[in-house]
């Protein structure tokens, strides 16, 4: 350890005494040259003589000063400029290298950079609240239902009893109609705890923000607005403070303004507009009953230095409390707690995993492809090392100099990918923001860790390609050195080195390939799956009903009957419908005639999302009637209750669909018959498990909120303003609200795979490219190698076919080889990305088979090109090469 | 006669060990002590001796020759004393070693 530290601190004080120990290593040479000329003149040489002799002797002065300087270490410094400048030369010499070297570095390196933004920003970078890394979420699961909602009741028990949050808060969207204003608006809000702004970190822009007096069914109604909410409807008036709006028919107060850009929950869909306090609704009966409950969200902040699963043996030791007190609701329930920031991303981290390792593949394919390069210029370089190596050069300097090249290479591959990547996390941060609603997350390239790993990425790429060929290439000179001339013994070396590089390659190209088939297979059984439902040509909007005008069933039919009525008599409409929900939202149980009733800790509770329709929903949504009628106008509150259900609650408890028909469930305490069975709809994605549906007749139990569903023949956004002028013919104190497409919400379920597979066949592509490269440089090089030997074997009667036979075999091989190892590879990033895949097994035998033919079918053609080349070699030009 | 290939290293330590001295000077005694058989290049002597004071072996000062002539003079460090007696041990292991094998060869 001592001597290390020794030698070490030697090292530094050389370095930093260049300057010195050249000085005093001239006068040394002084010094020895004319103590030894003193010495030869007192044995009587005549000076002039003496110093003659002396010098002779000495030799080259300027090859010890060289040695000397070796043995300090500190040439790197002084040489190091130098090599730079020397590299600038020789690569500005090779333009063509240099521009296959540099581009492929910065599309290597500008791809890594961008993925690697895009990880930081969503998985490693915290949230923008303070203290978000201590932020939770937490969420009940039932015995057979899974995961669900808060009941109100048990939140309050939570927060009263857990030792281990010192904020714990609950929430809800909640949907508002605003009137009191020119044109009355259907608004999103948000029902919060009254603290949980002050977690979050906001602070209000104008007036303030909720206590706990706010937060009581008692307290008087209060409202904070956002600012983009604000600045649009109240042209940012702050008098806005203390006046009073309307929402569903309640006056509150205006209190405060949130700031610009605040967002939370982080990645919600729609921004809530205005926040009230949730412990407004205490005195609902949904939010007194613990069994059926309107549903809010948990999130709080541990204790200092709390962690996650103490947390959740917390939460689960009160829940294990509540399940005994009330078995009614709670029996069987645990708590899942999750760090916050975790839960967020969770859909999106396995994809941008993938694209992370995809992209090291692609960076470690354009590494190999520039080693390939570097190794065949080494070859044809090496006249130029023994030279120098000839003239004093030792093996660590020809190495250290081919790596200033390399570096040179590497920093501007890497400055130009930084140009790329710029361009690409702006395309990308984009999609990211609407599409995948990272609104709040922040994008910068350049931050601390960007910058860090930018500098890693270079250092480790001018190493990765450049090490390896410049060892190569100087262990050459020694061989050329003492042969005197060009050997077969150098070349073997190369070839052998550049076999290997493209037996890589190739194995790497075809993990990536098969990784992108894979996803591309999964998506198409993803579209061939379908969704349950036809998205094609489909409108759909929401409609609130509210107030005193329509709090009987019969004017909430009165307006169905008219708002369909005039909808379908619009020429481009194929069907309309009604329905209360639409993809999910409504879960509840049931009870199949027949069967025992459920009790608690017994057989399992079956649970259907439910959705009120009306006739003419079904055909509009485009779900598949499987067996028995879809609802009609006779299907009214005065006859027997029906219901339809979907394929998968007919199979759960049926052997076929007709089987389902007439059998009946109880709901809410009534019997209803299955009058039809239709297709199942996968309500939150095709690769999502969803509940069975249970559909009833509208009505049968009218509701308020209504989504109406319309197909049409051609552009479904085209028929918007006819509806809204039905709509506001009908009634003009109603709000239009959430016009979008079927086709939409589909293609937002399947955004984030089809991104990633998009993104992996892009990468997957280069790799192709750049492996093909590689391997036709390989073949080119060997068949350039043995001109000599085609012009014998044709001198001695081989004929063209012979000649390329061989080249395509030499080529062929190294690809087989290559293939056979990609594909275990392969077989072990298919496993490793299996949670990505869908319908389809990580041994898809098609996947394989394909990527296989098609990277054979390339390396064939890699082959061949030089091939055709070789053949027309003629012995004499062959012999005469030489 | 040539040096050995690596002795040069002990040759220089074992002269050292009896006082500082400059390169010219050890080159000399080089030459004395193998009584004139024994020529040693300062091609490799002065890369030997930074060599030496890089690893600790030895360090180095300024003074003065007995003709008065500025000279850079040499020493062993504590670390270079002991390293003369591993490297004698290691010499006669060597020499040894060869002997047996050239007279059972």
């Amino acid at each position: 350890m001592a001597r290390w530290l020794v030698e070490t601190w030697n090292a530094v004080r050389f370095t930093f005494g260049v300057g010195r120990k050249q000085n005093e290593l001239e006068s040394e040479m002084d010094c020895h040259i004319g103590e030894a000329v003193d010495d030869l003149v007192e044995q009587g040489v005549r000076r002039e003589e003496a110093r003659k002799r002396v010098l002779r002797e000495f030799g080259g002065v300027e090859q010890i000063k060289e040695d000397c300087r070796d043995s300090w270490g500190t040439r790197m410094v002084s040489d190091f400029k130098r090599d730079l400048t020397f590299g600038l030369g020789q690569l500005r010499k090779h333009k063509g290298f240099t521009v296959v070297a540099v581009a492929t570095l910065s599309l290597g390196i500008g791809a890594n950079l961008t993925i690697f933004n895009f990880v930081n920003a969503m998985l490693l970078k915290p949230l923008p609240y303070p203290e978000s890394e201590q932020f939770a979420e937490f969420q009940p699961v039932h015995p057979s239902f899974g995961p669900m909602s808060i009941a109100y009741q048990n939140f309050l028990d939570w927060k009263e009893m857990n030792e281990s949050f010192d904020e714990f808060h609950c929430y809800r969207f909640q949907g508002f109609t605003l009137t009191g204003v020119d044109r009355p608006e259907r608004i999103l809000g948000m029902e919060a705890s009254a603290d949980l702004l002050s977690m979050l970190g906001a602070t209000p822009h104008i007036g303030r923000f909720f206590g706990p007096s706010d937060d009581r069914a008692e307290s008087e109604r209060t409202v904070v607005l956002s600012f983009a909410f604000w600045q649009q409807m109240y042209g940012a008036d702050p008098g806005i403070v203390g006046e009073t709006v309307i929402l569903n028919n309640n006056p509150y107060i205006v209190i405060g303004v949130l700031p610009s850009g605040f967002n939370f929950p982080t990645r919600a869909s729609n921004p809530a507009v205005v926040w009230t306090p949730i412990g407004l609704n205490a005195r609902n009966s949904g939010f007194l009953n613990r069994r059926n409950h309107p549903g809010i969200n948990g999130i709080g902040r541990l204790k200092e230095g709390m962690s996650v699963d103490q947390a959740y043996r917390d939460l689960n030791r009160i829940t294990a409390l509540l399940g005994e007190e009330y078995p009614d609701s709670n029996l069987g329930v645990t708590m899942l707690v999750d760090d916050y920031h975790k839960e967020i991303v969770e859909d999106v981290r396995p994809g941008l995993v993938l694209l992370s390792c995809a992209v090291g593949c692609l960076l470690l394919i354009v590494c190999v492809n520039i080693a390939g390069l570097l190794v065949v210029r080494a070859a044809s370089r090496s006249a130029e090392f023994s030279f120098r190596a000839s003239l004093g050069a030792g093996r660590p300097r020809i190495i250290r100099q081919l790596m200033s090249e390399n570096f040179i290479l590497a920093v501007a591959g890497g400055a130009i990918g930084l140009v790329l990547a710029r361009w690409g996390v702006r395309f990308l941060a984009d999609f990211a923001e609407t599409e995948m609603r990272f609104s709040e997350v922040d994008f910068t390239l350049f931050d601390t860790s960007g910058i860090l790993f930018f500098a890693g990425i270079v250092f480790m790429t001018c190493l990765l390609f450049g090490l390896f060929p410049a060892i190569q290439a100087s262990l050459s000179t020694s061989v050329l050195i003492l042969s005197g001339s060009r050997t077969a013994t150098a070349g073997r070396q190369f070839r052998r080195l550049k076999d290997a590089l493209v037996v890589g390659e190739v194995a790497l190209a075809l993990v990536l390939l098969s990784g992108a088939g894979l996803l591309v297979r999964s998506y198409q059984e993803y579209v061939v799956a379908g969704p349950g439902y036809n998205p094609d040509n489909t409108l759909i909007l929401n409609v609130s009903l509210q107030g005193e005008t329509y709090a009987s069933d019969e004017a909430k039919l009165a307006f169905y009957r008219k708002l369909l009525l005039q909808t379908r008599a619009l020429p481009e409409l194929k069907y309309a419908g009604l329905c209360s929900n639409l993809l999910g939202g409504h879960q509840d149980n049931y009870r199949i005639e027949g069967q025992p009733e459920f009790t608690a800790g017994g057989t399992e509770e079956p649970f259907a999302e439910y959705s009120r329709i009306t006739p003419g929903a079904i055909e509009a949504m485009g779900i598949r009637l499987l067996a028995g009628r879809t609802f009609t106008e006779f299907d009214t509150a005065e006859v027997g209750r029906v219901a339809l259900v979907d394929q998968q609650l007919a199979r759960r408890w049926w052997s076929s669909s007709e089987e389902a028909l007439g059998k009946r469930f109880f709901d809410d305490g009534e019997l209803h018959e299955i009058v039809g069975v239709v297709s199942h709809v996968k309500h939150h994605g095709v690769d999502q498990n969803s509940l069975d549906s249970i559909y009833r007749p509208a009505a049968q139990m009218p509701f308020g909120f209504i989504r109406l569903v319309a197909r049409t023949h051609g552009d479904p956004m085209g028929l918007v303003e006819s509806i809204r002028d039905i709509i506001a013919g009908i009634d003009s104190n109603l709000a239009v609200s959430n016009v979008t497409t079927l086709q939409s919400i589909v293609d937002s379920q399947s955004f984030f795979r089809r991104l990633t597979m998009t993104m992996l066949i892009v990468f997957a592509a280069a790799a192709l490219v750049l492996s093909s490269i590689g391997l036709y440089g390989v073949a080119s090089f060997a068949a350039s190698q043995r001109t000599q030997e085609f012009g014998i074997r044709i001198a001695l009667g081989a004929s063209l076919q012979d000649i390329r036979a061989l080249v395509i075999k030499g080529g062929g091989k190294l690809a087989l080889v290559g293939v056979g190892i990609g594909l275990l590879g392969a077989f072990g990033a298919g496993w490793l990305i299996r949670g990505l895949l869908f319908g389809i097994a990580p041994a898809d035998p098609l996947t394989y088979l394909a990527v296989t033919v098609v990277i054979g079918a390339v390396a064939i053609l890699a082959s061949y090109l030089p091939s055709r080349q070789a053949g027309k070699t003629s012995p004499i030009e062959a012999l005469r090469a030489e | 006669m040539d040096l050995l290939q690596g002795t040069l290293d002990m040759l220089i330590l074992k002269i050292l060990a009896s006082g500082r001295r400059h390169g010219y000077d050890i080159s000399k005694r080089i030459l004395l002590l193998s009584d004139s058989r024994m020529k040693v290049g300062h091609g490799s002597m002065y890369p030997a001796l930074h060599r030496l004071e890089k690893k600790g072996l030895i360090r180095s000062s300024l003074g003065e020759t007995k003709r008065g002539r500025e000279a850079k003079f040499y020493e062993l460090t504590a670390h270079g004393h002991t390293q003369i007696e591993v490297e004698k041990q290691q010499w006669r292991e060597f020499v040894g070693v060869i002997e047996s094998i050239l007279e059972k060869g």
